[in-house]
């Protein structure tokens, strides 16, 4: 019985140690052509929407054309038609043409849209070596995300569908897993109750 | 780090591993040096495009006559990409007058008038030869920003600088150019052919062996006049690059490939691994949509046996041909060899209309109503990436519009 309740509370507390994916747009086909260009004068925002509270753990984009060491940024900002007062920023490292981003963030939001914005700000160094075609968000999901790019460095904003690729996991709220728990505790203690008869 | 951040950092390197793409570099030797080359900034007073800049053009478009929002973004990625040369293919002023005393178009240079003197400040004001000059200023003060922060800036003379629309046509129907427009050309633009110092700054070496183009009368191209600092040459790094003239008084619509060739040959023997040559009007006309005829080099028969001419040169080289004239993106091998780059569509109204887009009759439907422009990058052992890069005409995110690769 022991190993039983053990074994149900690793399975039960498993998902506190896992962040769960709650947007994935699937891989980008990597083609290179088509894809968005990302430097010190073009970023991109991609728009998201959370059910429920969350707490974000992990956010990356699928990039092509840095070069390993070189950083840029990820941000969150509050949501509406375009991108609105930034929440949290962090730093980011490329590593290589892939998926590339930031985790263990713990950036705590409440119910609704938000702005997820990959950026290359002034202290950042994606692109500064000269790589073959500079550093691109790939595209060609079959899922496109929304999407704000600013034409003219001004208070305008291009909204549109781009197939971009993005991936955000978030915490899971532990009131879920606990609730895991106490089921699988019911489930354990009915099955006692059940070979003790 | 946390149990968790290590979870997290650790699912993410199993996803870039299982996910990386086919590499797309194609060429894995260091670049040695990146620039970038677009034209036709220039706005158009009446056939501006509004689909893309809306039913009127700002006071500020309307006077000085660019496409300020499309050429200024183009200008700050161009510096975003790190690019140390640029190379600005021809027409960064409406210009299409006659620079000389007391000339002045009408608004849609249809006639001109003159010489006149003139009697009035408005009639000095109103003519060509202020409106040029104030043209040159305003397209010299966009690009004066980027010497100082990395990018020195080349000018190629197109025909909207150089010829004069209401002055007649030549006998083979190409729209003549006149001396006063070569001048004006060189008085606004000449500073830049070549500042050694300004340039040695900038990309910290200097270049050699500057051709500064060719005099009046010489050699078979027989110039009718003095092209110094119209069609101009240089060395860096073990590469050539040369700027030529296609709007020459006496010589509209061609090349100076007498000149040119000449001009190869001594590079070649100077050991030049990599040519790169810059002009305004395309040597094989782009027909992005049915119906479009011959607007470049190949514009008559005659200009055509001498495009002819100034191709053979450019295969015998293997050189790279970049130019504009066409208000649009398209990058071709013309005879399989050759690659010729149109990066025309730096702001002026496009050649491909909206209606043709909305009719479905665009040869490449999701570029050529595109502004763009192309940064080359040249690798450590010759190789060369062409990279077009481009917006739409509704200002949409900048993208990578095409990849091409020369082989060492």
């Amino acid at each position: 019985m022991n190993k039983t309740i053990f074994a149900c509370t690793v399975l039960a507390l498993a998902p506190l140690a896992q962040a769960a994916t709650v947007v994935d747009t699937g891989t980008p086909n990597g083609s290179a052509v088509g894809s968005l260009v990302f430097d010190g004068s073009d970023w991109v925002a991609a728009q998201v929407t959370f059910a429920d509270a969350a707490t974000i753990a992990a956010i990356a984009g699928h990039l092509l054309g840095g070069s390993a060491g070189e950083t840029f940024d990820i941000s969150l900002s509050e949501g509406g038609a375009t991108p609105g007062a930034p929440l949290f920023a962090t730093t980011a490292t490329f590593g290589a043409d892939g998926w590339n981003g930031a985790s263990g963030l713990a950036w705590t939001v409440a119910p609704g849209s938000y702005w997820i914005e990959f950026e290359v700000n002034g202290n950042d160094t994606l692109g500064s070596t000269p790589t073959s075609t500079g550093a691109l968000l790939d595209t060609g999901v079959a899922h496109p995300v929304q999407t704000a790019t600013t034409p003219d460095w001004g208070f305008s904003y291009d909204v549109s569908a781009s197939s971009i690729g993005l991936q955000v996991s978030v915490v899971p709220e532990p009131t879920g897993a606990l609730q895991v728990l106490a089921g699988m505790l019911l489930l354990t203690s009915m099955g006692v109750a059940r070979r003790r008869r | 780090m946390t149990h968790l951040t290590a979870r997290n950092a650790a699912l993410l390197a199993i996803a870039a591993a299982a996910a990386a793409p086919a590499a797309h570099a194609q060429d894995t030797t260091p670049v040695v040096l990146t620039f970038s080359t677009v034209g036709d900034s220039r706005q158009d007073p009446v056939k501006y495009d509004q689909a893309s800049v809306g039913p009127a053009l700002s006071g500020q478009d309307a006077t000085w006559l660019q496409n300020t929002k499309a050429f200024s973004r183009i200008l700050r990625t161009i510096q975003a990409q790190k690019s140390t040369m640029l190379f600005f293919n021809g027409d960064m002023i409406h210009g299409y007058g006659w620079a000389s005393y007391g000339y002045t178009s009408n608004a849609t240079q249809s006639a001109i008038a003159g010489p006149v003197a003139p009697g009035t400040t408005a009639d000095i004001v109103g003519s060509d030869l202020v409106k040029e000059y104030r043209q040159y200023a305003f397209w010299r003060g966009m690009v004066a920003p980027l010497p100082e922060t990395g990018t020195y800036v080349f000018p190629v003379p197109g025909n909207h600088e150089t010829e004069c629309k209401a002055c007649g046509k030549n006998s083979d129907g190409q729209t003549q150019a006149k001396v006063e427009n070569e001048q004006a050309y060189v008085a606004n633009m000449g500073d830049l052919i070549i500042d050694t110092p300004r340039f040695t700054s900038v990309l910290g070496a200097a270049p050699s062996n500057v051709n500064y183009g060719p005099a009046a009368g010489v050699g078979p191209d027989a110039l009718a006049t003095d092209q110094s600092r119209l069609s101009y040459s240089f060395d860096y790094q073990g590469l050539h690059f040369a700027v030529i003239n296609t709007d020459a008084v006496g010589a509209e619509t061609s090349a100076p490939s007498a000149w040119l060739a000449a001009d190869f040959a001594a590079a070649q023997g100077r050991g030049a691994k990599r040519f790169f040559v810059f002009g305004h009007k395309p040597a094989f006309t782009y027909a992005y949509a049915p119906g479009v005829s011959g607007s470049g080099l190949d514009a008559t028969a005659t200009t055509t046996a001498k495009r002819d001419a100034f191709w053979n040169v450019i295969e015998q080289y293997k050189a790279t041909y970049f130019t504009g004239h066409m208000h649009t993106y398209n990058v071709s091998q013309p005879r399989g060899g050759a690659y010729q780059v149109i990066v025309g569509a730096g702001g002026s109204p496009f050649d491909a209309t909206a209606a043709q887009a909305a009719a479905g009759v665009l040869a490449h439907p999701a570029t050529d109503r595109d502004y763009a422009w192309a940064t080359v990058k040249v690798h450590a052992d010759g190789g060369v990436d062409i990279l077009g890069y481009g917006f739409s005409s509704t200002f949409g995110p900048t993208q990578l519009l095409g990849q091409y690769f020369i082989a060492p």
